[in-house]
């Protein structure tokens, strides 16, 4: 009788790979603990398994867990240069810097990094982390922060102009204020950059950072494929900034942007408003787009009432609008008159589902083929 | 459906596969072609009266494969990405393909094997995700008893790789 076992290798690694490959309903969590369970089930599945959990995002939650996964790869010196990717989000535990700083010491392979800011909690400049993350120039992909307070970003603004094969950098909860006073700039270039401020406890008018900060991080100009920011204050015009994108060489590269929750710090008649309807023509590959300006009723926006309606650009396949832009973009007219070809899907999260123009817009939608997606945001 | 029953109609468009058991399959080229090995073999022989052997399936899984590449003839070919064996997919598993796939499990890696031999990565990648599904959350004994599986690790094996792994193992 034809059985598990009867699978060649290449097979199980494909059955183990796909575990979770829906992962709305099983985290990446739980597929390293049953691919940690699968290898004690016999040599077979053992073989199979080694290889995508330490070949997988490598995700420490704890120090003990650093700890522990320090402890294997000292013992086992076959699994180093399988690890390509660690994720340490330890937000709690600060206490095993040693057990970090071995780890990155014994992953040859390391592409992608993602570290919490607690490591770097005090005096950075005497963390033993350090000198291992500046002598770590073969990271590719970087991603910090993940504290509740912002980061200043002593650590990093060390270490960025160091890594100068990085290509993608994504900062959570971090100010990057004063970045551009810091020599050497990274001299990496970057396909992805973002920040996230989402959730942060910022106060109030503080921590705003200037278009020099920002280009500060995003390197040398030329390769952006997406670029990102949220919840971020800004002591620039969001015109400004994307004119500056373009004028970087990043308009025949750059697919994806997202201006989400940005509250300028300039006095609105001081500001230039961004006008939408300029994208199109600033960065003809554009695929995705999301904007929610900040808080629209204060005067915090930096995004302009299009006119007569919002021009979706043609290369766009996915909008994404924040709740009340879909109404101020006036999106009913602008599908009405024109259906943009590559359009496959339009999200407009924090309107009511159940309202007249939310009803219209999905209606609408539904005529031209275009997935249309209202979520509710409590 | 019937493969054979619906094959006879149109000789012109129709091949012939052998299975290991020596029985012969006449099905509509369009399903035959479901199968990259198959498709390969009818470019290099051109027109043919010849059977197609198939040494490495017999008759009932040939059958049952057959009946997935005639409910699937018409889908659009995968795109390149898709073919990429070393991604997670991450499509779900449509209504008719997890009825079809509800068979017993010498039937579902005997239909595994097929599909790996015959190059016919989506009826692969639906019996790899049924069997990843019935693996999901259960214990190493759970999975044991499941596929019948001798563990053949010594105590103090299995022990070391239970320690080796502490760090990914959820408690």
């Amino acid at each position: 009788m034809t059985g598990m076992l009867d699978l060649p290798c290449e097979l199980l690694i494909q059955i183990f790979r796909d575990l979770g490959a829906d992962l709305k309903v099983y985290s990446a969590k739980e597929r390293q603990t049953d691919l940690a369970r699968l290898a004690t089930v016999c040599r077979a599945f053992h073989a199979a398994t080694i290889p995508l959990l330490y070949g997988d995002a490598v995700t420490c939650r704890s120090a003990g867990r650093t700890y522990l996964l320090d402890r294997s790869l000292l013992a086992n010196p076959d699994l180093r240069p399988l690890v390509r990717t660690l994720v340490m989000k330890s937000e709690l535990d600060n206490g095993h810097v040693s057990s970090l700083t071995s780890t990155l010491q014994h992953t040859p392979s390391l592409e992608s990094l993602a570290l919490a800011s607690c490591f770097f909690e005090g005096d950075s400049g005497s963390s033993p982390l350090l000198p291992t993350l500046l002598s770590a120039t073969h990271i590719q992909h970087f991603a910090y922060g993940f504290g509740s307070r912002l980061d200043r970003l002593v650590a990093a603004q060390r270490i960025l102009p160091r890594w100068t094969q990085l290509r993608s950098l994504r900062l959570y909860r971090v100010d990057p204020q004063d970045l551009a006073l810091v020599h050497p700039a990274p001299t990496y270039r970057l396909e992805e950059f973002s920040i996230d401020n989402s959730g942060a406890l910022l106060p109030q008018n503080a921590h705003s950072c200037s278009l020099n900060d920002l280009l500060w991080l995003v390197g040398l100009p030329g390769a952006l494929k997406s670029f990102s920011l949220a919840h971020l204050a800004l002591q620039s015009d969001a015109s400004k900034l994307v004119t500056h994108l373009f004028e970087q060489g990043h308009a025949t590269t750059l697919s994806r942007l997202t201006l989400r929750g940005i509250r300028p710090t300039l006095p609105l008649v001081k500001r230039t408003l961004l006008d939408p309807n300029d994208l199109g023509s600033l960065f003809p590959t554009l695929a995705y787009l999301e904007l929610a300006d900040h808080d629209h009723d204060l005067g915090e926006h930096i995004l302009e009432h299009p006119e007569p309606y919002f021009r979706i650009p043609t290369s766009l396949r996915t909008l994404v609008l924040h709740d009340p832009l879909d109404q101020y973009f006036f999106l009913l007219r602008s599908l009405e008159r024109r259906r943009p070809p590559n359009l496959r899907n339009i999200k407009v999260i924090g309107a009511y589902p159940t309202s007249t123009h939310s009803r219209r817009l999905q209606s609408l939608c539904h005529d031209l083929a275009v997935a249309f997606e209202v979520e509710r945001n409590f | 459906m019937s493969a054979r029953g619906e094959a006879e109609q149109g000789s012109e468009t129709n091949v012939t596969l052998q299975t290991s058991d020596d029985e012969q399959f006449k099905v509509d080229r369009d399903v035959a072609n479901r199968s990259v090995l198959i498709r390969n073999m009818l470019e290099d022989v051109g027109e043919s009266e010849q059977a197609i052997p198939l040494p490495n399936v017999s008759a009932n899984v040939l059958k049952k494969v057959l009946e997935w590449c005639e409910h699937h003839k018409k889908d659009p070919e995968p795109l390149a990405e898709d073919l990429d064996d070393n991604r997670r997919k991450t499509t779900e598993i449509s209504d008719w393909d997890a009825k079809f796939i509800q068979v017993d499990q010498e039937m579902l890696f005997e239909i595994i094997l097929a599909a790996n031999y015959l190059d016919i990565k989506p009826l692969l990648d639906v019996g790899c995700k049924t069997v990843a599904n019935m693996i999901k959350g259960k214990q190493p004994e759970e999975i044991r008893k499941l596929f019948n599986i001798v563990n053949d690790f010594t105590p103090e094996e299995e022990a070391q790789i239970k320690k080796e792994n502490e760090w990914a193992e959820d408690r």
